[in-house]
């Protein structure tokens, strides 16, 4: 009430605001990594290093290209897909990176997969007073978590935003066309390697599942392994799904490494009797669609594939161009799947 | 009566203590340990025999007897596919690897004159997985290549430990010296290839080296038989000349062997054998080392018996460790390389414990 | 029907080993190997062998060059016993003498394969070894047991590397009486290296003396072996004794 009472607020309050100055001063933002550690990020980004590729896909698509200063061994290999970065400095492999060729660049941020480069990344790129944050992006379940932290350290919450839309909004058209055929043909699914095959945990099972099939190797006691052609047989699968081990399918022009992929398993000696063979099932699908930013694509195509009737009037190609076009800012070409065109045999 | 039991004898016996054995005795106590060998001989076979039909009436869902029958008298398809396209092609190829690696390794531990040594001494499984590796990089997508390149750098490799000691005189350390470094050289050169290479291909190499039974075809089988079934007659008929040539090159050579051909051939058909062995399945190691010991346990060094015997344990172990794999964790398989170290080691130890005084 | 040598040389990088050796070896013969160590004795016996090949000389057994003979024709006329045995794989002793045998066998060893490999245990008195294992003997049973395999084998001829080194008295004895007994009984001809030069008097028909790689002289064990013979051969100075029939040598110091 009197002079002094309102001096004391006064005197409390300049204390509390000279207090708080620091924090203001030195705001540093945190996120979450994949393992949801914390991670320290200096205010404004300006410079990225990437090594996992979906995430620089996903970059991409957040028009944050201009951020990368630096590319992995896997650029390199795709010249054709990232033409804004053959002239992009070389950091080495992407597992094993060469830390001081990434501390030259000073980069703000460097983004990497969960496992790969090992714990010493931390340590080295810490060294250097450079932020590592460890996305995982293979998995449908973490996706959208991982693409917002990459929004938020970005700063391009509004594009991280726009990718998601589009991927609930291709996820949901699936989910009805879906509803209409209640059943989930069994499929097995083969990975890279000849009778390896892909169980729980991995980024195919999702893609089968989410196109309305059952993965044989869901129940399995391990994400990668060996089966037996065996087991196969007597499982009984309606359909062979194989993703084809070929990279760079942007550039490729014609599907026929795919079909020969198809026609690899059709001939092999005591597959004749599986009615999936018999009926010419075998769907081979680009390891680009069959996980991460282009999940849905590869759905689509699996859904097409296992309920054509129901979800006839899905359009994989045209989803595909779509992304490519709008996120990706590159013309459709390439082929990525066999039967092309999402076509049922 | 037999000229043992002559007067000269009787009264060098009489010489001796009182316990000294009958002349007599010393043929029957030969002749009761030759006939247990046997007894030992033939278990094992049978061990072979009761592995291969065990795993051959094993499927995914367990004991498929009247699927195995059924396959047999061909009014089945599925039967008959699963059975004759997909399981015993497996069961072949295990076989005929077990037994090459067993045979392989004896001859390596007689003509090197170390039982240490192993089809694998002289370097041919690092050759053959650096081939492997050269053609899953050449040439991703030729199935041939793979094997082809793998037998060829296996060869190579044992070859060249080989060509190494006839440039200087060698002794058999020499050639193992030679062995080893060969192998280094193409473990890193492998290494070299594993580190270069795209990830797909670096999973592809890796799992090579564990072996798998799963990949090879009938054709292949043949090509495999071969590689095997014509050294082994050879190695074989040359029992008297390898137990001779445990006992020195000196000795043997008194005794009429000539120990260079010997070796030179040896060493050639012990490749050819394991290069069969490996280059269609991938490495299963420890078979080559292990069953020869585990043989020689029980029916002690004659090569008569004891080639043979390895041969049959070489086939049991990779047929029933094959057979775990497939049970372990079905529907996956474990890599037949990796069960053969889980199946050979507690056996090797229960044959060490159970007879500790027949140590080396 | 003998063994004859000539003007036999051997060399190794380091130097020559032997030079010049000659002498002869008649059936019924037992012939003593002597010379103070590393003079050459194991050389020269593998020189006979064949197993090693010389610069120059002749070594004519039965009339034919030792080259010429195939190794299998060799060693049924040939038996030789090394010095030890450098074996680690486990064998039973029957087995080992066995393999004497082999440049007679056929795949299965006949009855007569297995009663000789009997026979020749009884003779060295070794049959209570039969079924141990070789490589858990001592060094005097090991060496009875490679000359055990020697005697299965049936030849001629039997060339011995220092046979009685490792054996007590009474073995040595045994041992050496029964190489006499072959060579006069069954007409072999033996040639033994020794180290013990009252063996090689007592036992040998012909001694071989060598010095530096050079025959000091080949003869009748009288002729060769006396006081100055070893005090220039082996520099030691000796006292002769004489009993029982037998004369032997009693070494009494190192000469100057």
């Amino acid at each position: 009430m009197g002079s002094t009472k309102s001096k004391i607020l006064f005197a409390i309050l300049v204390f509390g605001f000279v207090l708080n100055l620091p924090t203001w001063a030195v705001q540093a933002r945190t996120v979450e990594d994949t393992y949801g550690r914390s991670i320290e990020l200096p205010d404004k980004m300006r410079s990225v290093v990437v090594l996992s590729r979906d995430v620089l896909e996903i970059l991409r698509a957040m028009d944050a290209i201009n951020l990368v200063a630096g590319v992995s061994d896997t650029v390199r290999r795709d010249p054709a897909f990232w033409p804004e970065l053959k002239d992009a400095p070389y950091i080495g492999r992407w597992s094993e990176p060469d830390y001081e060729a990434v501390a030259l660049l000073k980069p703000d941020l460097v983004l990497a997969y969960g496992r790969y480069p090992g714990p010493e990344a931390e340590k080295k790129l810490g060294a250097a007073g450079i932020a590592l944050l460890r996305l995982e992006v293979y998995m449908l379940s973490g996706f959208d978590r991982e693409v917002r932290t990459m929004g938020l350290a970005l700063g391009k919450q509004d594009q991280a935003e726009a990718l998601l839309a589009w991927r609930r909004e291709k996820f949901a058209a699936l989910d009805r066309c879906l509803e209409a055929d209640p059943r989930r043909p069994l499929v097995y699914l083969e990975g890279y390697q000849k009778l390896q095959t892909w169980g729980p945990g991995t980024g195919g099972n999702e893609t089968v599942a989410r196109g309305g099939g059952a993965n044989m190797a869901e129940g399995m006691h391990s994400q990668y392994g060996e089966i037996t052609p065996e087991w196969v047989v007597t499982a009984r699968p309606e359909a062979i799904i194989k993703v084809s081990p070929s990279k760079e399918r942007y550039v490729a022009d014609t599907p026929e490494d795919l079909r020969q992929s198809a026609q690899e398993i059709a001939q092999r000696p005591g597959w004749e009797v599986l009615e999936a063979v018999k009926s010419g099932r075998i769907y081979v699908l680009g390891s680009e669609i069959q996980g991460g930013p282009r999940a849905p694509i590869g759905a689509a195509y699996v859904a097409k594939w296992l309920h054509p009737q129901a979800c006839r009037d899905i359009d994989p190609e045209a989803w595909h161009r779509e992304y490519l076009e709008r996120f990706q800012k590159m013309p459709y070409r390439g082929s990525f799947a066999w039967p092309p065109a999402g076509q049922a045999q | 009566m037999s000229t043992v039991a002559s007067p000269e004898y009787r009264a060098l016996a009489a010489r001796l203590s009182a316990v000294a054995p009958e002349p007599g005795d010393v043929l029957r106590a030969q002749g009761r340990r030759a006939a247990r060998q046997r007894m030992w001989l033939i278990f094992f076979l049978g061990l072979a025999m009761g592995g291969v039909a065990l795993s051959l009436f094993w499927g995914p869902d367990g004991f498929d007897g009247p699927r195995v029958l059924a396959s047999f008298h061909g009014d089945n398809a599925v039967a008959s596919a699963m059975i004759w396209s997909m399981r015993l092609p497996r069961l072949a190829i295990g076989a005929l690897a077990g037994m090459g690696l067993a045979l392989s390794g004896c001859v390596a531990q007689a003509v090197l004159r170390n039982p240490l040594a192993s089809p694998f001494t002289l370097g041919i499984s690092s050759g053959g997985a650096f081939g492997a590796a050269l053609a899953m990089i050449l040439w991703p997508w030729s199935a041939p290549a793979i094997p082809a390149m793998a037998i060829i750098f296996s060869l190579l490799t044992s070859l060249t430990a080989l060509g190494v000691t006839r440039l200087r005189n060698a002794t058999t350390e020499t050639l193992v010296l030679a062995g080893v470094a060969v192998m280094f050289l193409f473990s890193a050169l492998t290494s070299y290839i594993q580190y270069t290479a795209p990830q797909m291909e670096l999973q592809r190499i890796v799992f090579w080296t564990f072996g798998s039974l799963a990949k090879a075809g009938w054709g292949d089988i043949a090509v495999a038989a071969a590689m095997i079934l014509i050294p082994a007659p050879w190695v074989v008929l040359r029992s008297w000349d390898l137990n001779l040539i445990l006992c020195g090159d000196e000795t043997a050579q008194s005794l009429g062997v000539s120990v260079s051909r010997l070796k030179v051939l040896g060493i050639v058909a012990m490749s050819v054998m394991s290069a069969g062995a490996i280059c269609f399945c991938g490495v299963i190691g420890f078979i080559g080392l292990v069953a020869p010991h585990m043989a020689r346990l029980a029916v002690g060094n004659d090569h008569r018996i004891l080639l043979p015997a390895s041969a049959a344990l070489g086939v049991a172990l990779v047929i029933l460790a094959d057979l775990a794999g497939r049970i372990l964790y079905a529907p996956l398989v474990i890599p037949v390389g990796i069960m053969t170290s889980f199946v050979g080691v507690p056996f090797f130890f229960w044959l060490i414990i159970r007879d500790s005084r027949r140590r080396w | 029907m003998s063994l004859a040598v000539q003007g036999l040389c051997f060399s190794r990088p380091s130097g020559r080993i032997l030079s010049d050796v000659g002498f002869d070896l008649e059936p019924g013969q037992v012939l003593a190997v002597a010379g103070p160590n590393g003079v050459g004795k194991t050389t020269l016996i593998r020189l006979l062998m064949g197993l090693l090949p010389p610069c120059a000389g002749h070594v004519n057994l039965r009339g034919k060059e030792i080259p010429h003979y195939s190794r299998s024709a060799l060693a049924r006329l040939v038996a030789y016993v090394p010095q030890g045995m450098t074996g680690i794989f486990p064998m039973k002793v029957f087995d080992l003498v066995l393999l004497g045998r082999r440049p007679h066998l056929a795949w299965r060893p006949s009855r007569r394969d297995l009663e000789r490999t009997a026979q020749a245990l009884f003779q060295l008195g070794i049959e209570g070894l039969a079924e141990r294992d070789a490589q858990r003997l001592s060094g005097g049973q090991l060496q009875k047991v490679l000359i055990a395999r020697a005697l299965a084998q049936d030849t001629p001829f039997l060339f011995l590397d220092e046979p009685t080194t490792s054996l007590d008295l009474r073995h040595q004895l045994e041992v050496m009486e029964l190489l006499r007994g072959l060579a006069r009984d069954k007409g072999a001809g033996v040639l033994a290296s020794l180290h013990d030069v009252n063996m090689a008097r007592r036992f040998a028909d012909k001694v071989l003396l060598l010095d530096q790689g050079r025959t000091y002289g080949f003869g009748s064990p009288d002729e060769i072996l006396n006081e100055t013979s070893l005090r220039e051969v082996y520099g030691v100075e000796v006292a002769r004794l004489s009993g029982c029939g037998l004369t032997g040598f009693l070494p009494l110091r190192a000469s100057v």
